[in-house]
């Protein structure tokens, strides 16, 4: 890729969001009052907010890389992460925004008058947004290396470093400007390039993908080998290659490589021939290896497959209504009934993002194979658009790319530091005293900033279906029965807290540490949500249903509040709630 | 950003004061009258919800068996369509029809 115009288009991606943010301010002022204002977005404005802070990279690279390297069943995300909306519209939505609650902790202690549900909400809202940090992070540090060159770690911490300025200094407060123009970005730099791949790959006589056996290289490709990696050849291809080979240095010249292993030196290019098959690296071939193919879902496909779909459907179907960066956008809706509204416009801005997602799998599989090799699948997205058409056209089209990226993890990054922050100062710091916000800035972000650092191979919408288990164990029972049933204690939301949660962060971490590297008990353990999700129930509601005396005394009067109109319960008094909260 | 005289923006992470509740303390008592209604509303509001998320997620929650279980799991493009288009209108439609359904089931309430 060009660097000047990715660079550029990254650029541009950050001035125009300042530019709206700016203008955002004006506007609101403009409006009656700055404050109150920011509880009456109207609906339509609110879900272009919600989904620009919620297609994330995982959403915008992540999949598209996925189903690069392991085809159909990795749609499973995009249409969990869509039809988590649904779930919280019919049961969450509504009653979440006339509960007044601005996090989740704040909804717990509500509801249950209870210190301890509080703080262990806290801790877990806390997980839960480190989780869906680090991928975030990869995506970015994964985006301005295809741009810059500089190292992944690098490009996370740089991420890290300009949302923490700007979180801390207020800058970037999640105005509902800015998140809005994001989505839109998002979605134009997604639809303009699918329209012209369209058109190539139509050129190209429509050629099939195929996931049953490996991919080929529809054109003369050169792959770029910036570390050392051990490929397997199952039949002979020529190839002309620059670099080292079997030890062997090579300026350019054709080169045959045989059958069998082969160990190619670091900053080595091989460009391959039409019709050749893509060679696979070798299985524990060092660091460079494909994270794909250690992932979860390849890992037992024909095995497990279906246990790890049916445990990815749980985590997002249950998962999302518990992301702590969506729940505060709730609170910005006037009423319950608003609330509502944006989260049906937001399942129809969704669908429309996620139409376009498959189209850049598939080309990526036909287009972009190499990818498969070198690890990058991840990558997908951004290599396309150059290419495919090439020249200025490829060149423009692939800055766009690289710019919704940059807005894809911004606007994600921006909106769980300040959540997660948030909830650091107030609840689990509180030595530090809510003033100390801004420090709290630097714990939310620099924990998945040195995660990331760390755990390198771990594929950017895998670990958003981690974040989303954990969610889907913890938050999802307690919001649920928490909102119907008037029957949940103090006790039972604890116990089941503990234990689903608890159990669904433990599986995660075991997980990501590498605890359980294959096998049966590494698929249980890396879609957690089939058991844990259960486990949270049950223990919420039996020990609800064993501590019934400890039910609040004010059950009643809250679900009056949750579920009648704000006309029949003064809304106007929740609604004036929190006086001083600009969102 | 930008314009100076534009009132800082102060980032706010809770109630100032001791309250950190977070919350109005709701009304302590509900008269029964009221109670009986909630108890009415909640129950449409319940089948509603489950009417469109069951509906849903039976049809999405069947398909993995489905696909593994029928040949159409390896044709091209048809199963592209069946995961990668056809979930996101049945999901907005199901969205829409919740809606409406619950806000002619709170109109009822305010109604009486």
């Amino acid at each position: 890729m060009n660097q000047t115009y990715g660079i550029a288009g990254v650029t541009a991606v950050v001035l125009a969001t300042v530019l709206v943010g700016a203008l955002g301010l004006r506007i609101s002022r403009t409006t009656s009052d700055f404050y109150v204002a920011s509880r009456s977005v109207p609906p339509r404005l609110n879900a272009f907010a919600v989904s620009g802070e919620y297609l994330s990279a995982a959403s915008f690279l992540g999949v598209a890389g996925l189903v690069l390297a392991q085809g159909v069943d990795m749609l499973w995300f995009p249409i969990g992460y869509t039809a988590g909306f649904l779930v919280l519209l019919a049961f969450v939505a509504a009653p979440l925004r006339r509960s007044g609650a601005y996090t989740l902790p704040d909804f717990a202690e509500a509801r249950l008058e209870s210190r301890a549900v509080r703080r262990i909400a806290s801790v877990l809202v806390v997980g839960v947004g480190w989780l869906y940090l680090l991928p975030q992070l990869r995506g970015a540090g994964l985006t301005l290396r295809l741009l810059t060159g500089a190292p992944s770690w690098f490009g996370g911490l740089v991420v890290a470093a300009v949302v923490t300025v700007a979180v801390a200094s207020g800058g970037m407060r999640s105005i509902t400007f800015v998140q809005a123009f994001q989505y839109w970005l998002k979605l134009t730099a997604l639809l303009v390039p699918a329209v012209f791949l369209l058109l190539t790959w139509r050129a190209d006589h429509t050629p099939a993908p195929s996931w049953d056996e490996r991919p080929v290289f529809q054109r003369s490709t050169p792959v770029r080998f910036d570390s050392p990696l051990t490929l397997t050849v199952h039949e002979p291809v020529r190839i002309t290659a620059t670099g080292t080979v079997d030890g062997r240095a090579l300026d350019g010249g054709p080169h045959t490589l045989e059958a069998g292993s082969h160990r190619i030196g670091a900053d080595t290019t091989l460009r391959f021939p039409p019709g050749a098959r893509v060679p696979l690296p070798d299985e524990g071939g060092g660091h460079a290896a494909p994270s794909s193919w250690a992932n979860p879902l390849s890992a037992g496909r024909e095995d497990h497959g279906l246990y790890a779909t049916y445990g990815l459907i749980l985590a997002t179907f249950l998962g999302t209504m518990g992301l702590p960066h969506v729940v505060v956008r709730f609170y910005t809706n006037p009423d319950g009934r608003a609330a509502r509204r944006t989260t049906v416009v937001v399942l129809g801005l969704l669908g429309a993002f996620y139409l376009l997602i498959p189209l850049y799998g598939v080309l990526g599989r036909l287009y972009a194979p190499d990818l498969l090799l070198t690890g990058d699948t991840d990558a997908a997205v951004l290599v396309l658009p150059k290419r495919l058409i090439g020249g200025v056209g490829g060149d423009l089209l692939g800055a766009l790319v690289a710019g919704g990226a940059c807005a894809a993890f911004l606007s994600t990054v921006s909106g769980l530091t300040m959540s997660v922050a948030g909830v650091l100062a107030q609840d689990v710091l509180p030595t530090l005293g809510i003033r100390h916000f801004r420090l709290a800035t630097l714990p939310a972000i620099a924990v998945p900033t040195a995660a990331n650092a760390v755990v390198s191979d771990l594929p950017v919408a895998d670990a958003v279906g981690l974040a989303f288990a954990v969610s889907a164990s913890s938050f999802c029972p307690l919001l649920l029965l928490g909102i119907w049933w008037r029957g949940l204690t103090a006790p039972g939301a604890v116990a089941g807290l503990l234990l689903g949660g608890g159990s669904a962060l433990t599986a995660v971490t075991v997980t990501i540490a590498g605890g359980a590297r294959s096998g049966p008990l590494h698929t249980l353990l890396a879609w957690p949500a089939v058991w844990s999700v259960p486990v949270g129930f049950a223990a919420m509601v039996l020990i609800s249903l064993a501590t019934r005396d400890r039910v609040p005394a004010s059950a009643a009067a809250t679900m009056a509040r949750l579920h009648l109109p704000e006309a029949l319960t003064g809304g106007a008094v929740v609604r004036d709630a929190h006086p001083d909260r600009a969102v | 950003m930008g314009a100076e005289s534009v009132p800082r923006r102060e980032v706010v992470t809770g109630r100032p004061g001791t309250d950190r509740a977070g919350l109005p303390r709701p009304r302590p008592a509900v008269p029964a009258e009221e109670d009986t209604a909630v108890r009415i509303l909640m129950h449409r509001q319940m089948r509603a919800a489950l009417t469109a998320t069951v509906l849903l997620a039976a049809s999405l929650g069947l398909l993995p068996v489905t696909l593994r279980l029928l040949p159409l799991a390896d044709t091209w493009p048809s199963v592209w369509l069946v995961l990668g288009v056809a979930p996101y209108p049945a999901l907005l439609c199901a969205g829409a029809w919740y809606v409406r359904r619950a806000e002619r089931n709170e109109g009822d309430v305010t109604a009486r």
